[in-house]
């Protein structure tokens, strides 16, 4: 009896820790708004293609720098916390899963895009196939913040 | 799941749940960890000492910019089997006590038997005690 009452309280201690380690990678998860600004750098990069000579390369560049900024905000504010990340990661499985993610967005840019080609211009075609392409791209963020980050968004207490 | 082995050397609470955490999380920051467990600096330190001794984690300092340092802790594969390890004991013990009747004796599954100190490296494998 009394091994198994210090086995239970063992036991809580461990899951209580484990808790507090989930709690402290969610509270520095990157925001909402860096999960928009890489969509939007996305979107900003994929409409850019026919735009022109001049133009295609410097529209690109906002959209890179969108998405590196992004990117960089959110792994300056997970580096305030007390843990750098959840262990393992990148199982084959997900790996697999990120790959098919990049290709489905961007076999939705294509098709999109090929079939818009027959109703509006060439330069106009990329900036509309864009769109369904950006919005897969902020779900997979999304995706790749509950791997990094665990369930969820942090209380507004925490915040 | 692993199989059970009750490791005295993590049994106690602070090591416990500072294995806990490690194994929950990559870099776990010495300054969070002390944070968590209400615990003094060097106080930690000798416990993540004695763990870092017997390969379970391993402490390294990292800077952060500006001259800020940081101490990271992360366990190791070893640890993480012990851990794994301990916890099925932990669990084994729970479930013998529930299978058997609060007031019944007797081995655990796997080989573990009970869970207080006074079993003290009676498994193969189990890491004695420190001080």
């Amino acid at each position: 009896m009394e091994h198994e009452q210090e086995a239970r309280a063992a036991l809580d201690g461990v899951r209580r820790m484990q808790t507090s380690v989930e709690g402290e990678l969610n509270r520095n998860r990157p925001r909402w708004w860096m999960d928009i600004l890489y969509a939007a750098g996305f979107y900003t990069v994929l409409a850019s293609l026919e735009l022109g000579t001049w133009i295609s390369p410097a529209v690109a560049g906002l959209g890179f720098a969108m998405l590196f900024l992004a990117v960089g905000l959110g792994i300056l504010r997970a580096a305030r916390g007390g843990v750098r990340g959840p262990r393992r990661v990148w199982t084959p499985a997900r790996a697999v899963g990120a790959a098919a993610w990049l290709a489905a967005m961007f076999a939705v840019f294509w098709a999109v895009r090929t079939l818009a080609e027959g109703f509006l211009p060439e330069w106009a075609a990329p900036v509309v196939a864009a769109v369904p392409a950006a919005v897969l791209s902020w779900f997979f963020v999304h995706w790749l913040g509950r791997l990094g980050f665990g369930p969820g968004r942090p209380a507004a207490r925490a915040e | 799941m692993a199989a059970p082995r009750f490791d005295e050397l993590i049994h106690a609470s602070t090591r416990l749940s500072i294995m806990a955490m490690a194994s929950a999380g990559k870099g776990v920051e010495f300054r969070f960890i002390r944070d968590e467990l209400g615990v003094s600096d060097s106080v930690l330190s000798k416990h993540l000492g004695a763990l870092e001794a017997v390969g379970y984690i391993t402490v390294h300092k990292e800077s952060i910019g500006r001259g800020w340092r940081r101490t990271l802790v992360d366990i190791t594969e070893e640890g993480e089997a012990a851990f794994q390890g301990h916890v099925a004991a932990l669990d084994a013990i729970i479930g013998r006590t529930e299978r058997h009747g609060p007031e019944t004796g007797g081995q655990a599954p796997g080989g573990v038997r009970g869970g207080g100190s006074e079993h003290a490296g009676s498994d193969p494998g189990t890491v004695p005690r420190e001080s």
